[in-house]
Order: C-alpha cells, then structure tokens, then sequence
C-alpha cells in the first residue's frame, strides 16, 4: 500500500500557512543564454511530450507533485498527499503559489487543470482511473478513483508532457491556445519563432519553504538570474561556436566530439549524465516475417549493438540490457541479459534458416530529424546485410516516419530513442509494448497482463515481479531490442555558478559571476 | 529546305567547341571527376557503406587519405561514390527538363492561343524559389534518389521551357519555316521538321547549366534531410554527416564541398564554351 | 506606357491565382502531420489519435479550401498551429530578416559583381579579365551553405570577428545589424555575383564598341570618365532588370543561409513549417513569397519599359 510515508512526506497537509514572502532572490541580476537545437512545438506543457517543449515549460509551469533529483515524486505545489487505505482517496493539501497574473492558486484552478488534462493532456491516460474531483475548501483537492491505480502519483509527476497547474479560466481553451500562466519561477515574456523564447524571474514567485535546496524538478527554487533566453540554433556546429565565444551560456546538449574537444578548456564546464536514455529498435510483429518470434530472434542474435550504440551516440554509452535503469526500484537484475547483445553471426543465420526466412524484404524505418535515429537504423542495417537479410533503409523527416510507424504495413523496424519513459519509471516504457495499440502493433497477451499487474497492485513487491516478468517477455519473444544506454552532455561556461546537470537544465539555483 | 538551312550552321562545330578554352577546360575538369566518379567501384579504397566503430572520426592519413566519418566510413570512398549519385541525378535532371520543359516550350512557342495559358502556368511555378518548391515536393515524395530527380525536374521545367519557347519564337519567323508554311507542310510537321532542330542550340546551353544547378541542388536537399536516402553516398550527404563536426572533423564536410565545386565549375565551363560555340548571341541571353 | 502596364498586370492576375492554389495543394500530398511534431518524438499512436481531432486535422479537403479562399478573401493567411501566431504576423515579423539578408547580398553582389565586370571588359583578352571572370566563375560554382559552415567556423570561431549567426534588428542597434549581415549576405552573393560580373562585362564590350563611345574617346576624354559616365550607365541597364530574377533566386537561396546562420526569416519559417507539418504556415508562406517575386518582377519590367521604350512595345 502506497502511503505518504512511501513518498517521503512529513507534513500534514490541511496546515495552512500564511502566504510565504518571496525570499528574496539577493541581487537577482543577469541574463542567461541557453541553446537548443528544435523549437518548442507547443508552451502548453499539458499537450506535448517534447524536450524542447519541457525545457521551457518547465521554468514556468509546475505540478502538484514533482520528480526530485533521483526520480522519484515529490510534492510541489502539494503539500503533500493522504492516500486513503483502499488506495482510492487522494487528499492533496495545496500550498501557496501564485500565477504569473497576480491570482492566487486555489483548489478550484487544480481541479479544472486536472480534468482538462483528462482532456488534453499527452498523458491523458493517467487521468482515466479518475471517479470525481472534489474541493472541499480552497486549499484542498480530493481525487477519487474508480480502481486502485499506484501509479497516479507518478503519473502526475511526471515531467513528460507535465500534469501543469494553470488558472481555471484557461483551462477551457482548446490544446496549445492557453496563455501562459503557470506558477513557477520564471514567467513567460515572449516567444519569437526560429529565434528564441524570453523569460523573466516571477518577482512574486512563492518559494516552497518545506525545502532547503533544489531537488529535481521540486525543491526550493530560487531565481537568481533576471531573463533567461533560450535560443534555437539548429546547427550543432553553432551552438558549440556560440559557448566558446561566449554568445552562449548553457547548451542543453553539445556533441560527444565537441565535447572531449573542449574537455580541457577551463571557460567551459561539461556535465556529463549516463543513463540519458535507451536506444531502441521497435518491430513491427504485424508484418510478416517479424510476426515469427524466431525471425525476430534472428535478428536479436544477429546484431552487434556495442557498434550500434558507438556509433549513434559518437561513443557516450553503456552496455545494459535492463529495461529500467539500475539503482532504480524497478530495475529487474539480471532478466533477459543472456540475450542482449548476443552477437553470434553463426547462431543468427542458423535462426533464420530455422525461421523459413525467404529473404523477404525489410524495410527499415528511421527519421532524419534525430541523428541518433538515423545512425541505429544505418548501422543496424548494415549488419543485418552481412546475415544475408534483404534490407531497405528508408529515412524520412520525423513526421512521415512517425505517420509510417503508426500503420501496421510498410515498415519493419524502427529506430526510436526513450529518454523521459525510462526516468519516469516503468509504467511509460511497458505502457509503449501493452495496450490497446501497442508499438509493436500486435497484442502480447503476457505483456498486457504484466501491465495489468503493474498499473493495479497496491503492493510494490507484485508490481517488481510485473516488470521483471515484463522484461523477460521482451527478450525471450524479441519483441522490441534495447540497444543499450545513452549519456548526454549538457555544457556550460564557467561564469555560470552552481549548475547541477539534470533532465533538462535548470536555471533557478544558478548565477552568473 | 531543312537540309538547306542546316548548312547555314557552319560546319566543324565540335572542331570548334574543343578549340575553346573554356569548354576544354571545363571538360577536362568535368571528365576528370566524372571518370572518377564512374570508375569508383575501382578507385575506391574502401566499401562506402562499411561501418566501423573503431575507426571513427579518423583524420586524413595514409590508410584514410581524406578520413572517416561517425561511422568510420572512408570519405574518399563515399565521396567517389557520391560523385555518381550526383551525375547521375544532375543527368536526369537535365534530361527530363529537357523533354518536358522542350515541349511545354515549343508549344507554347509554336501555337500562340496556347502560349499564355502555358506561360502562366510556368511563371506561377517559377514564382516559388526552385529550392523551396524542391524541399516541399521532396518532402511530399518521399526520399529516394528517382524523386529527388522528379522534385527538381518540377522545380526547372520553367526555365527549360521559357529559353525553348524563346528559341521557337524566334526560328519560327525564319524564311524557310514560312516556306514550309507555304507547301503545305503540317503544324506539328513543320515544328518538328524545321522549328525545333534549329531551336536547339540554347537548350542544350542551358540544360549544361541546368545540369550544374541541379547537382548544386542536390547537395542543398541532403544537406536538408531530404535527399536520397542514408546510407547512400551523395556529395551533399557527405556534407551533411560533417556539419555537427565541422570544427572536429572538418575533413567530412570539406572534400566532398570541394568536389562539388569542380563539377559546377567544369559544367559551367563548358556551358560558357557551348554557348559560344553553338550560338554567339546567347552570350547575355542566358543564365 | 498605361497600357503596357495595364497589360502587364492582367498576365500576373492568373500567376496569382495559379500561385495559390498550388501552395494549398501541395500539402495535401505531404505524408504526416502536425500532430506527431507537437506530441512528442515518443507519443504513442493513441496520444497522437486525439490530437488529430482536438486539432481538427481530420476535416475533409473540400471544407478546408473553401475556408482558405474565404479567409484569403479578406486578407487572413490563417493561424499556425504550432507558433502561437497568425500566418500573416509570423511572416511579416521576418521579413525584415529576409529583406535585409536578400537586398544586402543583392548590394554586395552588384557592387562587387559590376565592379569585376567593368574591369574584365575594360582589360577584355588579358590577365585581369580572366581573374575576373574566373573570380566570378567560381563565386557561382561553389555550394553555398558549405562555404557558409566554412566561414563560421573560419571568422567566428577561429578569428573569432563576428557572430556566429543569429539576428539583430537594424533599428536596434545598425552596429551588430551589420555584423551579423555581413557573413551570411556575403556567402549568399557570391553566386549572384558572378552572374552579374558576367553580364557587365558582356554588355559593357558591346557598349564600349558603339560610336559614341569611341567618338567620345578619340575626343581625347580620359579613359575613366568615358567608361564611368558613357559607358556603364547604358551598360547597367540589362544588368538592372536581372536583378528582378536574381532577388528570387536570393530570396530561394535565403532559404538554406538562414538555416546555417540560425536566422529567423522567411525561408526558416517555410522549411520549418515543411519538416514539421505546419500546414496553414507552409501554404501562408509558400503564397507569400511567390507573390512577392511575382510583383517585384512586375515592377521590374515596368521599369524597364519605361527605360526603354522598345520593349512596351513587341511580344516579350
């Protein structure tokens, strides 16, 4: 059973506290510049699911609860959370905040922002085991569930496509027509497309006081820098030549060669952060012949994902074969580990004989617009060639890759990399492969029922055998391959003080000397 | 009276041709690289769609002489390949203009009630930036190096048919197409016969240039992702697995940019050289 | 000279419409749509399912095109859906940057591009002509986004004298205006400047061959003041109306500098609308920038009919 001491709460949550003062950001001054290469798809943080979105919504908008520095929920905007012993009561005491606007945040705009994410939201699925949303006062909210669900909390954490409080008169607007108001530390100043959005520090920002420091995306957080510029430079190539002469400040990411380059030069710190990410290679078991297990366990065999994964990620990588990161709760030991990363050219071309494989062709789908994608699938390819498969590459831009992958015929193989899933935890990553529509496109009836498991059981033991059974299905069925972990480099001068690397780079805690 | 009026071309043209400087060069320049280019499965030191990882990111060096890649390709192997590619798409460029847009020219040119339909059809095709109207309908065909030459083929026909229409406009008023007129001789026999063989000479000038920009184009579509698909090696593709590098592993992008530039070079030279050639008073009409 | 421009503007009446009806059509033959940019490279199929709908990406074509013309009708390019701002705002707040990176590289390119070419033709047959021309022919034969990769690296990184891209608004400060200019209007003029080089030098020998030009010199005027004052004005004139052709070869050129020099105009906006399936902005935009060739070719020729009277009259 999921308590509120499970998620590390201490206090009660009807304590009212009168409206904390700002502390005051001492001599909060200073414009910081980061870059990023896309361009945020949408500032509704509800809708979208993209890093270039997160990267600023997330400065501006905040969620009751919210992942600390090792993942795990914390509360935010809560101030904590009474889970009734049924698991089917949530009792949310709401602390002070208030929105960019000037309005203090009140039960009402946390209720009508929950049901719109029920609504709108990217996630919207978390909002399903919801019965009603009840305000017994203004600062409390009570959600009642029509099943246990202990993944609520974590799925309203999440900072993927984040279950954002917004003020109630906007939350009847359609999907990324809202203004945008959130709570958080930064407010929105302006958002001029291919160029840059500006933030500014929210002089009435009300600080979490439960807290003493930054902790993930929760925490105290306490802006020190007056603007913050995020600009979008679409060449890699510039955004590095913009830190070293100092255009820049912050690069969400810069590439694994600039950075060994500029390992030594002491006007610039790099951050580096492993596990970013999996690499993935999806199939499509509705196309024959990858609807045959032992076709697909051919290819598992056949694969030398060590150069799959040298290569995509230009050498910032780990071999591991887990579905969920290790020192996580979830992680599932040794499962499935005697089949990553076989590399057995002999086994794989007996499996495909075995298989009846007559050399249909395989189509392998990857996408232009992440390098990554793009160098999985070319390299992948060329290794299953040298098994004697019949493979077509075909790269295309993000959204006809993504309109291909999604129909059950013309694709094959597909090169996707998880980041956020895997740092959320395990309901997002066995979420892809369970379902109504699967990644995969063909029901696994023992994954479906793992997913059951994990989404329902109150007791995180049965939860940790769900996963676990999930990843054992994953290999021994070959439903999809991991190909191992991805590490990013985040990269900062050194006139920025007190950065500490995380999902997506913070600017509160920070300051520029 | 065609047989006529083709010894009004003096004879020796390709005497001629060879004899100027420009188109010499340019051929040499061209032949050289395309040689290279068709005998790349020889000259080739490596297979250009080999991965590995170990041999990531070398610099030039005996065993690399122009370096690798992120995927440990060799670049002088990709770049030899992608020299084909290149041809053959600025080939089938220039080809396939030449047909359509010959065509949608001479008609427009030889039959006035269809000349202003036509021409606003082309005007409105040529109102888009050839490169913008390439992405989108490279976008729009999916990446393969056939839809590559169709996107582009689109996004030239204009030009193609404006410089023949121009050429139809002026042969037809020529006395012996009068007199072909006057013994009867059928429209689409008279346009075949005797308009278009003399309407000739600026199309092919300008298809040379057509074929340079086309490789020029090619190189912006794979820079821009919608080129014929990876692993093929394309110059512009090449280019392209260099650009997030460009500052620790220059050599990618460099060679290949540099091979490029010799094509166009030696194309444009001996466009100028043609022009000369085949018609002198081209000089200022085109390009 | 009415007539001929009454005329004139008639034909571009039906490029005008031919125009816009092939910016609406090409995106339906476009794979994809916008749904899978804004939900995220890892949305999964359903997430994706129900943006369509709230987005009302599923309404059929017939519904569509009339709302286009009836919104075009009174002006309205539309909405986009992923920037926050109507097709018509997000194109006029880059223009400027287009403008400013066209008519630059067109300044460049003229000035330096006449300048060659006068010098060739006045050196006709010796060595200064040939570096002339060959300086030109190689400004055209290079790829010009590589050679712009090439000078960020060579003046902003290794010398380190200008910015690596980005833009800064003339009004703001013309300083930094100019500094962020001058790379990408340089690597985009060197084809166009070649062209004109080309056609200088052309119509400057044909020029300098007329008898007024020779009467003037075996007047004993000096050499620099007849090709200056005699010769190039009569010479610029063919060289002016390429112009027209050279802004939309600019202007389609513009497209893939403001890519490599993170500028935010016009071309940017269309290729990006393109990759990420921004319909209203890739029809918006694509109309927007024929239009505007089509009429600068307007004015062009009428300039030049009224330059030269023989062209208002005779088929073009």
């Amino acid at each position: 059973m999921l308590t509120r001491r499970d998620l590390g709460l201490a206090a009660g949550t009807a304590a009212l506290l009168p409206l904390a003062k700002p502390a005051l950001a001492q001599g909060a001054r200073g414009s910081v510049v980061m870059a990023q290469q896309a361009q945020p798809p949408s500032l509704d943080a509800q809708v979208t699911s993209a890093q270039a979105s997160r990267n600023i919504n997330l400065h501006v908008y905040e969620t009751l609860f919210a992942r600390d520095e090792a993942g795990n929920p914390q509360p935010d905007l809560a101030e904590g959370v009474d889970i009734s012993a049924d698991g089917l009561t949530y009792r949310f005491g709401l602390r002070d905040a208030r929105f960019h606007n000037g309005k203090r945040m009140t039960s009402a705009d946390v209720k009508a922002s929950l049901l719109r994410y029920g609504r709108v939201g990217a996630s919207a699925f978390i909002m399903q085991p919801v019965e009603a949303i009840d305000t017994p006062d203004a600062k409390t909210v009570v959600v009642r569930l029509k099943n246990p669900s202990p993944g609520f909390i974590a799925g309203i954490s999440s900072p993927r496509a984040p279950c954002a409080i917004i003020p109630e008169e906007e939350t009847g607007k359609e999907a990324s027509k809202i203004e945008v108001i959130g709570t958080g530390p930064f407010r929105f100043v302006e958002y001029r497309p291919d160029s840059h959005v500006k933030l500014s520090r929210f002089g009435d920002y009300v600080q979490n006081t439960k807290y003493q420091g930054m902790d993930g995306f929760a925490g105290r957080k306490v802006a020190n820098v007056e603007d913050i510029l995020i600009r979008f430079v679409p060449e890699a190539g510039a955004r590095t030549a913009g830190l070293q002469t100092g255009e820049m400040h912050i690069l969400e990411a810069i590439a694994v060669p600039a950075a060994q380059r500029l390992r030594n030069d002491r006007t610039l710190v790099m951050h580096e952060m492993m596990p970013w990410s999996f690499q993935t290679l999806m199939l499509n078991h509705a196309m024959a012949p990858m609807n045959n297990p032992v076709f697909r366990r051919a290819l598992q065999a056949a694969l030398d994902l060590e150069e799959v994964m040298a290569i995509s990620t230009d050498g910032l990588y780990r071999m591991l074969h887990g579905w969920q990161h290790p020192g996580t709760t979830y992680f599932a030991g040794d499962v499935g580990k005697p089949l990553y990363n076989i590399n057995n050219k002999d086994r794989a071309r007996a499996l495909l004989r075995e298989s009846g494989y007559r050399n249909e062709e395989i189509i392998m789908l990857g996408d232009s617009s992440f390098s990554n994608h793009q160098a999985t699938i070319v390299t992948a390819a060329e290794q299953l060639k040298s098994i004697g498969v019949n493979v077509r590459t075909v790269i295309t831009d993000w959204p006809t890759a993504f309109s291909q992958r999604n129909q059950r015929t013309g694709w094959h193989m597909w090169a996707l990399m998880l980041g956020i899933e895997p740092y959320e935890g395990p309901y997002g990553v066995v979420g892809f492969f369970g379902g109504n529509a699967p990644v995969q496109h063909v029901r696994d009836e023992v994954i479906d029922d793992c997913q059951r498991r994990l989404n329902t059981s109150l007791a995180e033991a049965d939860r940790k055998k769900a996963v676990s059974d999930f990843q054992a299905r994953m290999y021994d069925q070959a439903i999809a391959i991991k190909c191992g972990d991805v590490g990013i480099v985040q990269a900062t001068r050194a006139q920025v003080r007190d950065y500490k690397p995380y999902r997506i780079p913070r600017m509160w805690g920070i300051t520029l000397s | 009276m065609a047989g006529a009026e083709r010894r009004q071309r003096p004879p020796g043209a390709l005497a001629r041709l060879l004899a100027h400087p420009s188109f010499r060069w340019g051929l040499l320049l061209f032949g050289v690289v395309a040689l290279c280019g068709l005998l790349a499965a020889w000259l080739a030191p490596y297979d250009p769609l080999r991965n590995n990882f170990r041999t990531r990111f070398q610099p030039p060096s005996e065993l690399f002489w122009f370096g690798t890649d992120r995927f440990g390709r060799d670049i002088l192997s990709r770049t030899l390949f992608g020299i084909q590619v290149s041809l053959r798409i600025g080939l089938g460029v220039a080809l396939l203009t030449a047909v359509i847009g010959g065509a949608i020219g001479a008609v427009a040119g030889f039959w006035a009630r269809a000349d202003g339909p036509i021409m606003r059809v082309m005007d409105a095709l040529m109102a888009f930036p050839a490169v913008l109207l390439a992405i989108a309908l490279a976008a729009a065909l999916g990446p393969s190096e056939l839809n590559v030459i169709v996107a582009l083929s689109i996004a030239y026909v204009p030009r193609t048919a404006r410089v023949m229409r121009a050429g139809v406009l002026v042969v037809r008023e020529f006395p012996f197409v009068e007199g072909a007129r006057a013994i009867g001789a059928s429209p689409a026999r008279v346009l075949l016969r005797h308009v278009l063989p003399n309407a000739m000479a600026p199309l092919v000038v300008q298809q040379t240039y057509v074929f340079a920009l086309a490789v020029l184009a090619e190189a912006v579509l794979s820079f821009l992702g919608v080129g014929p698909p990876p692993p093929t090696p394309t110059l512009g593709g090449v280019i392209a697995d260099g650009r997030d590098f460009i500052q620790e592993a220059p050599w990618i992008s460099i060679t290949p940019g540099v091979v490029i530039a010799l094509v166009v070079l030696g194309l444009n030279l001996m466009g100028d050289g043609l022009r000369d050639a085949l018609d002198p008073r081209l000089r200022t009409a085109i390009r | 000279m009415w007539r001929y421009a009454a005329g004139r503007l008639l034909t571009a009446l039906p490029v005008l419409l031919i125009v816009s009806l092939l910016s609406f059509g090409i995106v339906w033959i476009v794979p994809g749509d916008v749904a899978a940019e804004m939900a995220g490279p890892t949305a999964t199929a359903d997430e994706v399912e129900r943006l369509r709908e709230r987005l009302g990406l599923t309404k059929p074509w017939q519904e569509q095109i009339v709302g286009w013309y009836s919104a075009l009708a009174q002006g309205d390019l539309g909405e986009s859906i992923l920037l926050r701002q109507g097709v018509g705002a997000a194109i006029v707040e880059r223009l400027p940057v287009t403008l400013s990176l066209t008519f630059t590289a067109l300044a460049i390119a003229l000035v330096i591009g006449t300048a060659l070419g006068v010098l060739a033709a006045v050196r006709a047959g010796q060595a200064a002509d040939r570096a002339a021309m060959g300086t030109a022919l190689i400004g055209f034969s290079l790829p010009d986004f590589w050679l712009g990769l090439v000078f960020v690296y060579l003046f902003a990184v290794v010398l380190g004298w200008l910015p690596t891209g980005g833009y800064v608004p003339f009004t703001e400060d013309p300083l930094g205006w100019a500094q962020a200019m001058i790379l990408p209007a340089g690597t985009l003029a060197l084809s166009q400047m070649g062209l004109f080089a080309r056609m200088t030098r052309a119509s400057m020998l044909e020029v300098l061959r007329q008898d007024y030009v020779r009467t003037a010199r075996a007047k004993g005027m000096p050499g620099w003041i007849v090709v200056g004052k005699h010769a190039l004005r009569n010479a610029l004139i063919p060289v002016v109306t390429v112009a027209g052709i050279a802004c939309g070869v600019l202007l389609g050129g513009a497209v893939v500098i403001e890519s490599v020099f993170s500028l935010p105009g016009v071309g940017r906006l269309i290729v990006g609308a393109i990759q990420r399936r921004d319909y209203p902005v890739i029809q918006g935009g694509l109309l927007m920038t024929a239009t505007i060739f089509v009429l600068v070719n307007l004015a062009v020729d009428l300039l030049y009919a009224a330059l030269d009277p023989r062209i208002r009259h005779g088929r073009r």
